[in-house]
């Protein structure tokens, strides 16, 4: 019985838990997201790419670096108009590239 | 003669085996808890947060506008963007935002100047900031005492802490601070007619691309336009990266495991004669396998439970910093994740089955191997 008992209590403890406060759990969060019209989470500290995408440089990095990351060529598909800067082609071609 | 033991007597029996080897039985328990632990976190780690971040962020503007020139990024014409923009088919709310990271002593933090109407829901409980007033997030409140918050940007400002963010909207606002939109525009050299970026909403999410493509032909100057899914797919992958690494501690885990299994297919073999004994005295097979099968399950079933708890509790319980610390990269005061509980039994379910699975082979397979042999040739081979 008590085997049982030790058995059971921490799966309902979790179900308990979840049935009653664990889908609201962010709720808050979501009414301040809203509220304060953010555009990314805050799993990332301020200042980096991370928390800030729309900040990253919106060029795709046309010298070669194999094996580092090329975050614009992966993560970006810019849409705009073509500028060119020192290396860098700056902005898209209106759609007509898309990796 | 047949003994053919009841299950209540076969339970005892089982037990008091165990209590025989407590050590290995205590040790083999913490080992399968460790391991449910280890591999349930790992399971629910990045499907949690994923999870809590593409919630939050379906409540992000659809359409980010940023101006841009081959220095970067520009400050926005408010006038000139809203008469752009206006006249476009899908471009539902267009407001513009102040907002950009500036410096802080706690390091850098988003100072977000706030919009009356979109604040108006929090207005009974959070005073909107008035010139020289802040509201700050719960990273930049080590104490209750804090009540003046100094900001460098453009230039320097000394605010007044009218109010803290509560902790529990910790993952949107947690280095964030809510200013008056002539402090933000002050502290990130903006002139009055200047905001940061436009923003905009769609009807359909399927909108957001072609109504991307038709805005970056409608302002007069060089746009980056950022939509909400890109926004989220780099978020994801982010996500993915950052939390992969629990990977690494599931391999050596998953090693562990299989050693665990070896010894205990070794172990059973090396107590063939107990398995002979009780056949001599009359044990049957089915009895022997039977008190395997017990053993096994004594062990097993509270390993699981508690291991399945303590991953729930580590990962769900509010206000848990651990995960900001360990895997997004925060070095000060981490954000408290309040995380959602969704599809947990989902990813329990495989795990347990991962685990058991092999564990009950091992065992069964040992018992099988020693029912099929002669008691007095497992006698023989002795302790």
């Amino acid at each position: 019985m008590w085997y049982l008992l030790a058995v059971m209590v921490p799966l309902l403890v979790m179900t308990a838990d979840g049935l009653l406060r664990g889908h609201q759990a962010d709720h808050q969060a979501g009414l301040w997201f809203e509220a304060l019209d953010l555009s990314s989470v805050a799993l990332y500290p301020s200042g980096t790419p991370q928390r800030h995408p729309e900040t990253l440089w919106p060029g795709m990095a046309i010298r070669l670096s194999p094996g580092l990351p090329q975050p614009s060529l992966r993560h970006q598909k810019p849409m705009g108009r073509v500028r060119v800067c020192s290396g860098f082609i700056v902005g898209d071609v209106l759609g007509r590239w898309q990796p | 003669m047949k003994v053919g033991l009841g299950p209540q007597a076969m339970w005892g029996w089982a037990v008091r085996d165990l209590g025989r080897r407590s050590h290995f039985t205590v040790l083999l328990f913490l080992v399968l808890m460790g391991l449910t632990l280890l591999m349930s976190l790992w399971a629910l780690l990045g499907r949690s947060v994923s999870n809590a971040t593409m919630k939050l962020m379906q409540q992000a503007p659809a359409v980010v506008v940023r101006r841009v020139s081959p220095m970067g990024w520009m400050p926005l014409p408010i006038d000139q963007a809203m008469h752009s923009i206006h006249g476009v088919a899908g471009a539902l709310n267009p407001r513009t935002r102040i907002w950009g990271v500036v410096a802080s002593a706690q390091g850098p933090v988003t100072v977000v100047g706030a919009d009356a109407d979109r604040f108006e829901p929090f207005l009974s409980a959070y005073p909107l900031p008035l010139p020289g007033q802040a509201l700050v997030g719960p990273g930049m409140v080590r104490s209750q005492q804090v009540q003046q918050v100094i900001l460098h940007g453009a230039t320097s400002l000394v605010l007044t802490v009218v109010a803290g963010l509560p902790a529990a909207g910790s993952m949107a606002t947690h280095d964030v601070v809510v200013v008056h939109s002539s402090d933000a525009r002050a502290l990130l050299g903006l002139a009055p007619h200047q905001a940061s970026d436009l923003v905009l909403d769609v009807f359909h999410p399927s909108e957001i691309t072609p109504l991307g493509l038709e805005l970056a032909r409608v302002f007069p100057w060089p746009v980056n336009i950022a939509t909400r899914t890109q926004a989220m797919d780099f978020a994801l992958s982010q996500v993915t990266r950052s939390t992969g690494i629990g990977l690494v501690v599931t391999v050596p885990a998953a090693m562990a495991f299989v050693l665990l299994v070896m010894a205990l297919g070794a172990a059973s073999r090396r107590q063939g004669w107990e398995i002979g004994l009780l056949k001599a005295m009359g044990w049957t097979g089915g009895d022997l396998i039977r008190l395997k099968l017990y053993q096994a399950l004594i062990v097993i079933l509270p390993a699981l439970s508690f291991g399945f708890a303590a991953a729930y509790g580590m990962l769900y319980w509010p206000g848990v910093t651990w995960i900001a610390e360990l895997f997004f990269g925060w070095s000060g005061l981490a954000p408290a994740f309040h995380l959602s509980v969704n599809g947990v039994f989902g990813v329990f379910l495989p795990v347990a089955l991962m685990i058991s699975v092999p564990f009950f082979s091992t065992i069964l397979w040992a018992a099988w191997q020693g029912v099929r042999c002669d008691p007095g040739q497992l006698i023989q081979g002795g302790p």
